[in-house]
């Protein structure tokens, strides 16, 4: 009996050994200090989210490339990039956890295992109840992803996608957007953006709304896929804040959020833009 | 001489139902009581209270001078005491013969792997089973293994056997040793309890025959008192259903 | 236990069919793609169904690698802290007043076996997803995703492995128990030394069974994100935002894990003598 009780309690306690959040930090507190003297900064990104973010072999690496905490994967493209200079401004190492779009900012603002989303993220007010943004680090336009042979591939308006299956990303901007393409058909939001794509080749939904760096990384591995740019006037009507991608941290994190901003600052907007480009051609 | 076991008013009923309805029985040492009886009649219901398988309602049962039906005995102890043999053998199908017969030694008494093992040895040989020891016991024929129930519960030690209908079971060519068996045993002066249909054997080896129908004991006697003389009319129908 | 010839003859007819359907997959895939050393050695994915599939095979093998070993190992710690668990909670399940018990005892044993009943309806009546998120998101008790994932699994197994313990008790004849008894022993010592090895041993067919249902189960620990087989398919997926492909080769990958479990545990079960499994089911 002493022996199967023994046999129990063993996983059991070696299970509540690791029963806490990330050591030294406190969601309620100004955690600046504690990550500073832990030597390493945590951000989360979904690690598939091309040229933003995606995940790549050990193999096939480059140099920007940084491993994905708890596996032997790595996660390249521009946050990652964006993130690295983050870290070295503040003198810390860079750790990349892997997380569902989802659970970014639960991660953050709630449970305090990561200390940045840095995942190609707008900061819309409704986040900024939750979370507090920076500065933008990068800003684009917004285009529509179709079946290259589709008859909706000529559109020169967004209003010219009448009877289209318009699909976006749960909880994103795109998805906000697609009411803008009136006489559309709203779908209902999917998780990811692989899940879109291969929605919109099967020919269930038609149409996706998504950043122009996105969607390019989606047609160089899907040429029957092609996107429409819309000239000033016939495109979407976006808000400052959700043209914008911005680094979201813990509204009480007040000293990291000045720090980011400076270490982004620090970033002329050429050195951005070759920092997609360049990520945009490493995508593989 | 006091009897090693008193039964006096026992009852017991299932469900509301009465199946011993006041049983009083005294065992001497080194009697042999046969108990026969239609099926029915309560007759495992009776040995199965002896040693508390099944809870009595009402009565009380002495053995070795304490009290059975009262809490504070501690039944496990005389469980020991009493050797029991089933109908379906009962052989503990994930050991060996030899584990069949060590394990309650050793649990139950405590005593070393080696000690245990020769006790088993020699109640095998009793059976004429020692050449069997390593065997899984599903291998063995139903008379062999109902040879080594017997030997299983004697290397207990026990101060009396319980048999409920050991030859039930088994195909007629085996009846035979296992009778053999217990016919050596109760030779031995072994105090024995046996529920049988076998009134060649009853006859033959009982000092005392008990006759229950309906719960209730009807008639006891001498083999030849009730056998040839049965006082009841309910024991003489019963005896000429088994000789046609 | 040696396979009479009169088997072993299907057993070799069954491997020159398998070897005959393999050749056929591979022929076909030929067939369709001459090329293959042009699909995995290509710079960029091919456009093709067959072409892309065979590049994301090859490119990350290792990927799939990783996430397949992360799966078996947490099915398999899953199903043995599990089965750990269900030992306590079969013991606490079976506990029941007896008439010589003390009122105090009497209502710890009922509450014990309360508390066994009502952790296996729970854990057997919510979805596995919904108890990782809640455990992970909800109580926020682990700090490593990993280790919520095994713990998940595990007291999720633990519920179903004491359904199946419980059965296998069930199952062995009370006569056995009786015979124990009889002897002297007190009921722990029947239980543990001859109804509880019996009951086991009945039982670990469907344990393994449990075993392999988790195998494919353990692909709901996406949403904690642990990169199990199926969450790290989702991310090479993202890479060329080509899913189909990686969706085939992953499905492929869990027949292959789960038809070569079973066929391992039949072997083991054929071994030790144990009873023929029960018909797969699924969690
Ligand atoms: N566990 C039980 N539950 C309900 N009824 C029982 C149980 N055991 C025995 N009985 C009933 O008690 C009566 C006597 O049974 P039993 O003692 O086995 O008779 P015998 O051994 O003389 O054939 C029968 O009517 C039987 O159905
Ligand atoms: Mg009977």
């Amino acid at each position: 009996m002493k022996r199967i009780l023994a046999f129990l309690l063993v996983p059991l306690l070696s299970l509540s050994a690791f029963a806490c959040g990330t050591p030294g930090i406190e969601i309620e507190q100004d955690n600046y200090a504690a990550i500073i003297e832990r030597g390493y900064v945590v951000v989360g990104l979904e690690c598939q989210y091309a040229p933003f973010n995606w995940t790549v072999n050990a193999a096939d690496r480059g140099e920007t490339a940084v491993l994905i905490d708890g596996t032997d994967a790595y996660c390249d493209g521009y946050d990652v990039v964006v993130a690295q200079a983050v870290a070295t401004h503040l003198g810390v190492d860079l750790v990349v956890k892997a997380i569902d779009w989802d659970g970014l900012i639960p991660s953050l603002a709630v449970n305090g295992r990561i200390d940045l989303i840095i995942a190609g993220m707008s900061p819309t007010p409704e986040r900024a109840e939750t979370v507090a943004f920076s500065a933008e680090y990068y800003r684009s336009t917004h285009v529509v992803v179709v079946r290259a042979d589709s008859a909706f591939a000529d559109a020169t308006s967004i209003l010219g996608f009448t009877g289209a299956k318009v699909v976006g990303q749960l909880g994103t901007i795109y998805d906000d957007l697609i009411p803008q393409m009136t006489g559309a058909l709203h779908e209902n939001p999917l998780s990811d953006v692989p899940t879109i794509v291969t929605s919109i080749k099967s020919g269930i939904n038609d149409a996706t709304v998504l950043e122009r760096p996105v969607a390019v990384a989606i047609i160089a591995g899907n040429p029957e896929l092609a996107f429409i740019d819309f000239l000033p006037g016939s495109g979407f009507v976006v808000d400052d804040a959700d043209a914008a991608v911005a680094i979201a941290v813990r509204q009480a994190d007040v000293t990291l959020l000045a720090a980011v901003n400076a270490a982004l600052a620090a970033i002329s907007a050429e050195t951005r833009e070759g920092w997609m480009l360049s990520a945009i051609d490493r995508q593989p | 001489m006091t009897p090693i076991l008193e039964i006096r008013n026992l009852t017991k009923s299932f469900d509301g139902v009465p199946v011993l309805k006041g049983i009083d029985l005294d065992v001497d040492p080194g009697e042999v009581v046969c108990v026969i009886g239609s099926s029915g009649s309560g007759k495992s219901t009776l040995l199965r209270c002896l040693n508390l398988l099944e809870e009595p309602d009402g009565g009380s049962i002495r053995f070795e001078e304490r009290e059975l039906t009262d809490p504070a005995t501690d039944v496990d102890r005389l469980r020991a005491d009493m050797g029991m043999v089933f109908q379906s053998f009962n052989l503990f199908r994930n050991m060996s013969v030899l584990g069949n017969c060590t394990i309650a030694q050793r649990k139950v008494k405590g005593k070393a792997k080696a000690a245990a093992e020769t006790r088993a040895i020699q109640a095998l040989s009793e059976v004429g089973m020692a050449g069997f020891a390593s065997q899984d016991p599903a291998k063995l024929s139903g008379g062999q293994k109902q040879r080594v129930a017997i030997a299983r519960a004697l290397s207990m030690d026990p101060q009396i056997m319980l048999f409920d209908e050991p030859t039930s079971a088994l195909d007629p060519e085996m009846v035979g040793e296992v009778l053999d068996v217990m016919k050596a045993l109760a030779a031995s002066g072994m105090t024995m309890i046996v529920v049988t249909h076998e009134m060649a054997f009853a006859r033959a080896v009982a000092d005392r025959v008990v006759f229950m129908d309906q719960g209730v004991i009807v008639e006891s006697g001498t083999p030849e008192a009730l056998f040839l003389k049965p006082q009841e009319e309910r024991t003489a129908a019963f005896l000429r259903r088994y000789r046609a | 236990m040696t396979p009479s010839p009169l088997t072993r003859r299907p057993a070799a007819r069954r491997l020159w069919f398998n070897l005959a359907a393999f050749a056929a997959v591979v022929g076909i895939l030929y067939a369709l793609n001459p090329d293959i050393g042009e699909a995995v050695g290509a710079v960029s994915i091919p456009d093709d169904f067959v072409g892309g599939s065979l590049f994301t095979l090859w490119k990350y093998a290792g990927l799939f690698l990783d996430g397949a070993v992360t799966t078996v190992v947490i099915s398999m710690v899953g199903t043995v802290v599990g089965f750990a668990i269900a030992l306590l909670l079969v013991f606490l399940r079976l506990q029941a007043p007896t008439r010589r018990d003390a009122r105090a005892m009497a209502f710890l044993k009922i509450a014990a076996s309360r508390f066994a009943k009502g952790y296996v309806s729970v854990f057997r009546g919510t979805p596995m997803i919904v108890q990782a998120a809640f455990f992970w998101y909800g109580l926020g008790l682990f700090g490593d995703a990993f280790v919520c994932g095994l713990f998940v699994v595990s007291v999720n197994t633990a519920a179903y492995i004491a359904e199946i313990l419980r059965g296998g008790i069930a199952s062995v004849d009370d006569g056995q128990r009786e015979a124990a008894r009889s002897l002297g022993m007190k009921p722990v010592q029947a239980f543990f030394a001859v109804v509880f090895p019996q009951a086991v041993k009945h039982s670990l067919p469907s344990i393994g069974n449990e075993f392999i249902i988790n195998v494919k189960d353990t692909a709901v620990l996406s949403v904690i994100g642990i990169f199990e087989l199926f969450n790290q398919t989702r991310r090479i997926a993202g890479i060329h935002y080509r899913q189909l492909e990686a969706y085939a080769i992953v499905a492929v990958i869990y027949l292959v894990l789960t038809t070569g479990l079973s066929k391992l545990l039949s072997i083991v079960e054929t071994k030790f003598d144990l009873p023929r499994p029960e018909l797969p089911s699924s969690n």
